[in-house]
């Protein structure tokens, strides 16, 4: 029989998993024979091995858009082997070092004009993926922030969203998060790295910071609003799940989760992770973003209860919100409903700005 | 209409759907999601149309209000997905043939309000065929002159609306797709029965390709799947005009295995071969054969086939490749019918392929 981590993981990921680009087949194939969630990790990466074989057979044969789609096929393997996965950080981050190179890799093949930039940031660093949608010379940007268990990796199909209706995007991996993660533990404070990225891009003459939204997904959510409210360079604000807090539902997070909180928060004891998510809250900030917001929720989120949207939408005062009955946590369960939406409403909000 | 049931409740047609047809399903662009909640609602085979037509309005109101505020690519999505949904309560629903064709009319007028805006687009083209036309959708790469093309065929009960997702991995490599509704398929398929010699239908429509403004009438290939795999052979055996041909889980010969066949295709076979009943239609089965073409096809033919289709057993394809000299065979051990449990691996494989024997460019990036 398959432990409750593992029964867990496959009955509320599979939409998620799939909407970012795994195989539908492949998330049945790994996940079936699976017992055990210290077998995760392995799975996973031999999943992403296999589609790294087959970019490298591809490549061998001069065959580049299959081998920069089995790239980035692989770089979800790694990614998703780790992504809650903290029994053990050697092997975490060898995974995160597997697919950050399987995505840029897969850059190479698909688009070779993405960028990776690095931004100094304490005595750390930010690391973020630029790129440019094809025949636009200064586009708009959008920065796109992932939540406590995504990354930059994850995002390839949620920038092609943007990237296809005219936009650039700038997945960032912030504190907590992706290979910046390993230094800088997550923080309430998510602000001050957006900003940081934000002051990174602003030379650049290839795109158009006078249009700069931002989207964040889950946690993520909770991140842009940050941005928003702190940094008036940003015009316009998406959220997909976001909460508005997360200290009251530390303690009622599935057990993979939290155990994903606390390793990301570099804390020590469960209190001191306790202490921080305390800390997460819009509480006194959404007054400040007075920018256009589309927050967008599902109601059968199980991770966010759907009333954190709902006080998100009466607190900020430009804020409209978007509850898809049937959404799950993030609508990955509706896919073709949240990402049109949010892609249609970033670019009509900073095609107009 | 009520269906026999099974312990448990759920109809043996229903079950069966929902264990072999979520692969296919999903690589032909229904969401997971969708698959999930739509076979949820189904109890018994008589729901079966209805409840994919539910889903189907669903993005059709997505696709009129995404029109209303001016969002072009998201209507196209939409509207593909809406016909894509019509067509999975039409496939192999011979229940109720009102409702069956209803079903149909909603997938080719759903496909074709949102094909415009595809990318690239999908454009709707009509080939004289005898005395009738045949209704099929052209699409040309961006940024190619005189492009190779590649004609395809669907199966028993594919559509040319259902291999448009096949179509964009040529597409992505610099090849201009034509995929047609031929007799027994799609919009032909009231009006003409299954044509055991589909070569005229090949010649046809190569007749018409050779002609058309933009396609390189020299680097013209033929790709085929399940049904539409031996309408490929045929084509490869005698129509010289075509290059290189892509067989993806066709038989050899059609009644080889019919005790076998789910009832379900049998049924499907039987109504859309013409057949007065099933002792004719499984002497029909036995004429789509390629027991004299297949020493015909000199021509690269690659056989792609799964050791786990339970439609179409491996010897098909195992005695295609030792008959026919140019043909060569690409095994999936654990490849379902039509492989769409391996699609990323299989349609790369087929595209790629097919641009090498074709000098296929990619778009000038």
């Amino acid at each position: 029989m398959p432990d409750a981590d593992i029964e867990s993981a496959i009955a509320h990921w599979a939409p998620r998993f799939i909407t970012q680009g795994v195989d539908a087949n492949d998330f049945r194939r790994v996940t079936a024979g699976l017992e055990h969630w210290a077998d995760w990790l392995d799975a996973w990466c031999s999943n992403g091995d296999m589609h790294a074989r087959l970019a490298e057979e591809a490549e061998q044969n001069g065959y580049q858009l299959s081998a920069g789609q089995a790239w980035v096929r692989a770089a979800l393997g790694y990614h998703f082997a780790k992504f809650v996965w903290v029994l053990d950080m050697d092997l975490h981050r060898n995974a995160t070092e597997k697919s950050v190179e399987a995505l840029r890799r897969a850059h190479h093949a698909l688009d070779p004009t993405a960028q990776r930039i690095e931004v100094p940031f304490g005595e750390a660093q930010l690391v973020g993926n630029l790129r440019r949608p094809a025949g636009v010379e200064r586009a708009p940007l959008v920065l796109l922030l992932p939540g406590l268990d995504s990354t930059k990796e994850e995002f390839f199909n949620w920038e092609n969203v943007f990237l296809s209706r005219g936009l650039a995007t700038f997945s960032l991996d912030g504190p907590g998060q992706g290979e910046t993660g390993y230094q800088l533990p997550l923080r309430p404070d998510y602000e001050v790295a957006a900003s940081a990225a934000i002051d990174a891009l602003s030379a650049r003459d290839d795109i158009e910071l006078d249009r700069l939204g931002v989207a964040g997904v889950s946690m993520g959510g909770y991140y842009a609003a940050r941005a928003a409210a702190f940094d008036d360079r940003i015009r316009a604000v998406v959220t997909v799940g976001g909460p508005y807090e997360s200290g009251s539902r530390f303690d009622t997070r599935p057990a993979i989760s939290r155990s994903a909180f606390i390793a990301y928060s570099h804390a020590a004891t469960i209190e001191q992770a306790r202490a921080i998510a305390t800390a997460m809250t819009l509480d006194g900030v959404l007054s400040h973003l007075v920018q256009p917001m589309l927050v967008i929720f599902g109601r059968q989120d199980r991770l966010v209860p759907y009333q954190q949207a709902e006080r998100i939408v009466v607190e900020a005062p430009n804020a409209s919100l978007v509850m898809f009955e049937d959404g799950n946590h993030v609508c990955n369960n509706l896919p073709y409903r949240y990402q049109p939406l949010a892609g249609d409403w970033m670019a009509s909000m900073l095609k107009a700005a | 209409m009520t269906s026999p049931s099974i312990a448990g409740g759920l109809d043996e047609r229903v079950s069966s759907a929902t264990a072999h047809w979520a692969p296919r399903f999903i690589a032909n662009g229904t969401d997971y999601a969708d698959f999930v909640a739509t076979l949820s609602r189904i109890d018994t085979w008589d729901q079966w149309c209805a409840e994919w037509g539910r889903t189907a309005e669903q993005y059709e109101k997505l696709a009129l209000d995404s029109e209303a505020a001016g969002q072009s690519l998201t209507a196209a999505g939409a509207w593909r997905r809406a016909a894509l949904c019509w067509h999975w309560g039409k496939f192999v629903f011979i229940d109720d043939l009102d409702q069956q064709r209803a079903a149909h009319d909603r997938t080719v007028a759903c496909y074709a309000r949102g094909a415009e805006a595809l990318s690239p687009p999908a454009q709707r083209v009509e080939i004289p065929y005898g005395s009738r036309t045949l209704a099929g959708y052209l699409r040309m790469p961006h940024g190619v002159d005189g492009a190779p093309a590649v004609i395809m065929a669907p199966g028993l009960d594919s559509v040319k609306e259902e291999l448009q997702p096949t179509a964009e991995h040529f597409l992505q490599r610099g090849m201009a797709t034509l995929a047609i509704d031929g007799p027994g398929q799609g919009e032909a398929e009231y009006s003409l029965p299954i044509e055991p010699a589909y070569e005229r239908v090949a010649t046809a429509i190569t007749d018409w390709l050779v002609e058309c403004p933009g396609v390189d009438a020299d680097r013209i290939g033929f790709f085929g799947v399940s049904l539409g795999g031996y309408y490929a052979a045929r084509a490869a055996a005698y129509e010289p005009r075509l290059r290189a041909t892509a067989m993806l889980c066709g038989p050899y010969r059609f009644d080889l295995d019919w005790e076998d066949l789910p009832a379900l295709t049998r049924a499907a076979f039987e109504h859309r071969s013409g057949a007065r009943d099933s002792d004719e239609a499984r002497r029909l089965a036995g004429t789509l054969t390629l027991e004299d073409a297949a020493q015909r096809i000199t021509k690269p033919l690659l056989v792609i086939h799964g050791r786990r289709d339970r439609l179409i057993p491996v010897h098909h394809a195992e005695r295609l490749v030792a008959e026919a000299p140019g043909a060569q065979l690409r095994m999936f051990d654990d490849g379902n019918h039509g492989i769409t449990n391996h699609p990323y691996e299989s349609r790369s494989l087929i595209a790629d392929w097919m641009a090498n024997e074709l000098s296929a460019r990619g778009p000038a990036s």
